[in-house]
């Protein structure tokens, strides 16, 4: 056990932490060089493309220090997005220490912060790492102050590294043998074992990723998870070497694989506590949360007749993200769907596109919504996540909406733009602190509704890539809230009603009125487009009847190319709902999301 | 089947020319300018090859009764040339002696001698591409000629004996007016030729006039303009004793294009050249469309670069989407005996909504496109597709 080293790499989105990871990979062979993508942790297409990373990958890596001993360095990935803060949590919960990754160009950020509180909360040895020393812009001396006056931990003999250049990994590695603690834990002890991820394999059934502390698992043994109270025989045990590699057994202080049939990924949760049923540990590690979604909209299938394949679909990529839920709903816009909860907007992104790539369904998603809470005139409340679910307005006493704590990093030259970004969001301004001299961070209270949009974009541009955005949920508050109601050829559609407030009801109604028109092609007749709350009208558009339509000329024969294009217009119409006589585009429930306040 | 019935089986040939002069600036057809007389002979040479492999294959079966060479501008060929294509379809198939066979030509490429040389050459029908008769618009489409060049070409075709002439005519220009619109089509008739079409210009992806629209150079004309233009030329034309028989088409009685009637009657048509499109035995198949494969395919089937053998109801559609582009419409019995079937029991849905839409009138015999259908006939098709 003193020669293990369970180790995270945390670090603001951007600053290298994949880079560093596929480096380390490299640098001790457990990947060839000629086997290396780009980043080979994040093996999911979207991952890469994102630069993000969604599930975890972990490996083990044998390393022969520069004292002559051989260590097994756990490496333990961790999602790289404020909407995965409890998944980081219970990564960071199975190591003994974390390496820093701080862009020396760049410096602290929000995220940085973030992660490293909650490392701290898990006790974990923080070992600062200066990326990115190649460039002509990287300030190491600075960086190292600012890491020392704003977290605290002295980076003297932080390493100074190119992830990219291969500069500085052995040095990483020796700091991690030489800083990072040997696991403790009682090998002999009751089985105790922490699920810090898990996913789905098609043969193997859910396989689970797991850091034992005490005792040992091995194929066989009939184990229990205490939080969701069910038991299972292992199949399989292994470790990820980076692929899975079966072994006889997980030992105290280890991190590795366990499968044990279990059907889907929400019955071994992030966080669950893994024990044998026969000699039950007295109580479960510490820190299970079951994650509660803060996001909701409606997933209907583009095509009614697939709403079979994409209910599969969802329950496969349910299988695989504990955090994601789901429940049917039906709308009388869309028909047959499904309304499901997200841990935040890209959790939500990603979910659709992995159903459009990776099971090549197309489906129509409605107004990401956030959940209120209703209260009635009898004292009742009512949480409401669907806009079309709002009790009728005479019974309501009055609307709660969720409210998010948020920090935000900014250099200082951009405190004046990001004060009017946030006033414009609604936000309260708590306090302001220089964290350095040139660097400043505001705590904002915002409504999350107007935080999951496309807050975190608008931070991004008016700061020149250079603000970071760290929040967490802390209320419910009275608001004003209103329903927003689209009506096409005067009748309404659910599925674009949304819950906004007041003070955006306008500009909101204006903006989709404006998009649908660009949007819905031109019909036999004219079209209006209004925007409504309650009875009253707030903006009209019209898209004005079509006259023409035609092939004028028959190519020398050419039918097929005619075909085409008819079938091809065929298939538009397809792809097209509709709502009374009007046919609208699929697209047009994505647009309408492309909501930009500032334009 | 007896044996005579399918030797009898009539057959159109298409043959494209694909040169031109200059490249007109709304044409995405296949066509090349600047090419010389040693490559139109050597592409002519290969046409001739291809007319007789197809003819090995069809193994007489057929009886030409139209050919119809197009363009492209194939009268920018030599006459020799031109006489060389028929004879190698005179050589290989039995021609009926009444066959319709087209030339496109265009105002400018004529003279006296050259529109003898096609008179004896075998060719009966001439298709002008007139346009317009108006100086700025001809300038706007990028063609060649002057609005005199086709008075004078149209007048030597008469003096060579053509009895059979198509004026083509496109309108719904960029700045178009209807005043200049109603003096092309009065214009067209004072000719007194047989047959006129008039094309909505289609705006294709890629032409010049394309990129002035996309660049704001030019506007297009609205929806709206094309379509009075659309029905004032075809009330112009009815009363002028002009038959609207297709979408963009009008003949005096008897003078309906034979061969292009084909094209919208699931009839059998064989294409030759780059390019070309041949519907022959329920089969479909185009030719490469690139010129160095067409110039270097010796084998039968180099040249051919797709093909699809049609599906009963790829026939059935086809039958429907295209025949709608007639203004006489499908005929319900003539539906039955081509297919043995009922329409009604294939197509009530689809019908019945888009007569409601008014798009489509029926009588006991026939389906036709309404004057709104004719002007939405797209959405009326991608019903029947």
């Amino acid at each position: 056990m003193k020669n293990i080293r369970n180790f995270s790499i945390i670090a603001h989105i951007d600053h290298g932490k994949s880079t560093l990871a596929d480096r380390i990979l490299q640098t001790t062979g457990v990947v060839a060089d000629r086997d290396m993508k780009e980043q080979f942790l994040d093996n999911m297409e979207l991952e890469r493309e994102r630069g993000i990373t969604i599930k975890l990958q972990t490996t083990r890596i044998p390393y022969k220090a520069k004292n002559g001993e051989t260590y097994v360095l756990n490496l333990i990935d961790t999602p790289g997005h404020v909407d995965f803060t409890y998944e980081v949590s219970r990564s960071l919960a199975a190591c003994e220490g974390a390496v820093l990754v701080v862009d020396a160009t760049q410096g602290v950020e929000a995220q940085t912060l973030a992660n490293v509180y909650l490392a701290l909360n898990e006790n974990l040895e923080i070992l600062p790492v200066l990326n990115k020393i190649d460039l002509a812009s990287a300030e190491p001396e600075r960086v190292k102050d600012e890491i020392e006056e704003i977290i605290g931990i002295d980076a003297t003999n932080a390493p100074l590294i190119s992830a990219k250049e291969g500069i500085g990994i052995a040095d990483v590695l020796e700091d991690i043998v030489a800083n990072v603690p040997a696991p403790s834990g009682d090998p002999d002890g009751k089985l105790k074992a922490l699920i810090f991820d898990s996913y789905y394999d098609n043969y193997k059934g859910v396989v689970v990723y797991a850091r034992v502390f005490d005792g040992s698992i091995r194929k066989g043994d009939i184990i229990r998870l205490m939080n969701s109270k069910k038991d299972h025989e292992v199949t399989e045990v292994g470790y990820f070497s980076p692929g899975p590699v079966p072994s006889d057994s997980i030992e105290s202080g280890e991190v590795g694989y366990i499968c044990a049939a279990i059907k889907q990924v929400a019955d071994a949760r992030v966080g669950d506590t893994i024990t044998l049923a026969a000699d039950p540990a007295p109580e479960p590690l510490p820190g299970y949360k079951k994650v509660q979604p803060m996001v909701y909209c409606g997933v209907y299938p583009a095509e009614g007749e697939k709403y079979e394949s994409v209910k599969d679909a969802i329950e496969k990529l349910q299988v695989n993200d504990a955090a994601f839920h789901f429940e049917p709903e039906t709308s009388a816009a869309l028909g047959f769907g499904f309304r499901c909860g997200f841990l935040g907007l890209l959790h939500m992104e990603i979910i659709v596109e992995r159903l459009e790539r990776e099971f090549d369904l197309a489906v129509i998603t409605t107004s990401p919504s956030v959940v209120y809470k209703v209260v009635m005139n009898d004292g009742t409340t009512e949480m409401i996540q669907n806009p079309s679910n709002l009790p009728d307005p005479l019974r309501i006493e009055h609307i709660e909406e969720p409210i998010v704590k948020a920090d935000i990093m900014i250099p200082k030259e951009y405190v004046g733009t990001v004060m009017e970004l946030a006033q414009e969001r609604r936000g309260r301004m708590l306090h302001m602190e220089y964290i350095t001299e040139n660097r400043v961070q505001l705590h904002y209270e915002l409504p999350l509704n107007e935080v999951i949009y496309d807050f975190f974009d608008a931070l991004k541009s008016k700061t020149r890539g250079y603000g970071s955005l760290d929040y967490e949920f802390i209320r419910y508050e009275p608001s004003k809230i209103v329903k927003l109601d689209i009506l096409l050829n005067r009748e309404q559609v659910d599925a674009f009603s949304m819950l906004v407030h007041e003070s955006k009801a306008y500009y909101r109604g204006r903006f989709v009125c404006e998009k649908l028109k660009e949007i819905i092609p031109r019909h036999q007749f004219e079209i209006p487009i209004q925007a409504s709350i309650g009875q009253k009208v707030i903006a009209r558009e019209t898209v004005s009847a079509y006259r023409k339509d035609v092939i004028a000329k028959c190519y020398g024969g050419d039918i097929s190319r005619k075909r085409k294009l008819l079938e091809k217009q065929k298939e538009g119409k397809k792809r097209m709902r509709q709502f009374g006589s009007v046919e609208v585009p699929q697209e047009a429930f994505t647009a309408v999301l492309k909501f930009d306040e500032n334009k | 089947m007896e044996y005579k019935y399918i030797r009898e089986k009539p057959l159109g040939i298409y043959i494209h020319i694909p040169f031109c002069i200059k490249k007109c600036r709304y044409c995405d057809f296949l066509s090349f300018a600047d090419t010389d007389r040693s490559f139109h002979e050597i592409y002519t040479a290969k046409m001739t090859d291809e007319i007789a492999s197809w003819s090995l294959i069809h193994n007489n079966m057929y009886t030409v009764d139209t050919i119809f060479v197009g363009g492209g501008t194939p009268s920018i060929l030599s006459p020799e040339l031109l006489c060389d294509l028929l004879d190698a379809v005179f050589a290989r198939y039995r021609v009926r002696e009444d066959a319709e066979i087209t030339i496109e030509a265009n105002p400018g490429t004529l003279t006296p001698e050259k529109l003898t040389a096609f008179r004896n050459a075998g060719f009966t029908r001439i298709s002008m591409g007139a346009q317009s008769f108006d100086p700025g618009l001809l300038k706007m489409m990028g063609r060649i000629h002057t609005p005199e060049e086709i008075f004078e070409s149209f007048s030597t075709a008469r003096k060579a004996g053509f009895d059979n002439i198509n004026l083509d005519l496109i309108f719904g220009l960029p700045g178009e007016t209807q005043k200049q619109w109603m003096k092309d089509i009065d214009t067209a008739i004072g000719l007194t030729p047989e047959h006129i079409s008039f094309y909505s210009l289609q705006i294709e992806e890629g032409t010049e006039i394309y990129h002035d629209i996309v660049s704001g150079k030019v506007e297009t004309l609205p929806d709206l303009e094309d379509r009075i233009m659309y029905h004032n030329a075809i009330e112009t034309l009815t009363e002028a004793g002009y038959g609207h028989y297709e979408i963009s088409n009008a003949a005096r009685p008897g003078f309906a294009s034979r061969h292009n009637l084909k094209y919208w009657s699931l009839d059998d048509y064989l294409g030759v050249g780059l390019g070309a499109h041949s519907y022959v035995n329920g089969v479909r198949s185009a030719n490469t469309n690139q010129i160095s494969d067409y110039m270097s395919g010796n084998t039968d089937h180099g040249r051919i670069s797709w093909l699809h053998k049609n599906s009963e109801s790829d026939d059935i559609s086809e039958y429907v989407f295209l025949g709608l582009r007639k203004t006489e419409g499908i005929n319900f019995d003539h539906f039955r005996q081509a297919f043995g079937k009922n329409f009604w029991d294939l197509y009530s849905e689809e019908t019945e909504k888009l007569i409601g839409r008014g798009l489509l009138e029926r009588d006991d015999h026939t389906l036709r496109l309404t004057r709104l259908g004719l002007d939405l006939s797209n959405q009326v098709f991608s019903e029947y597709v």
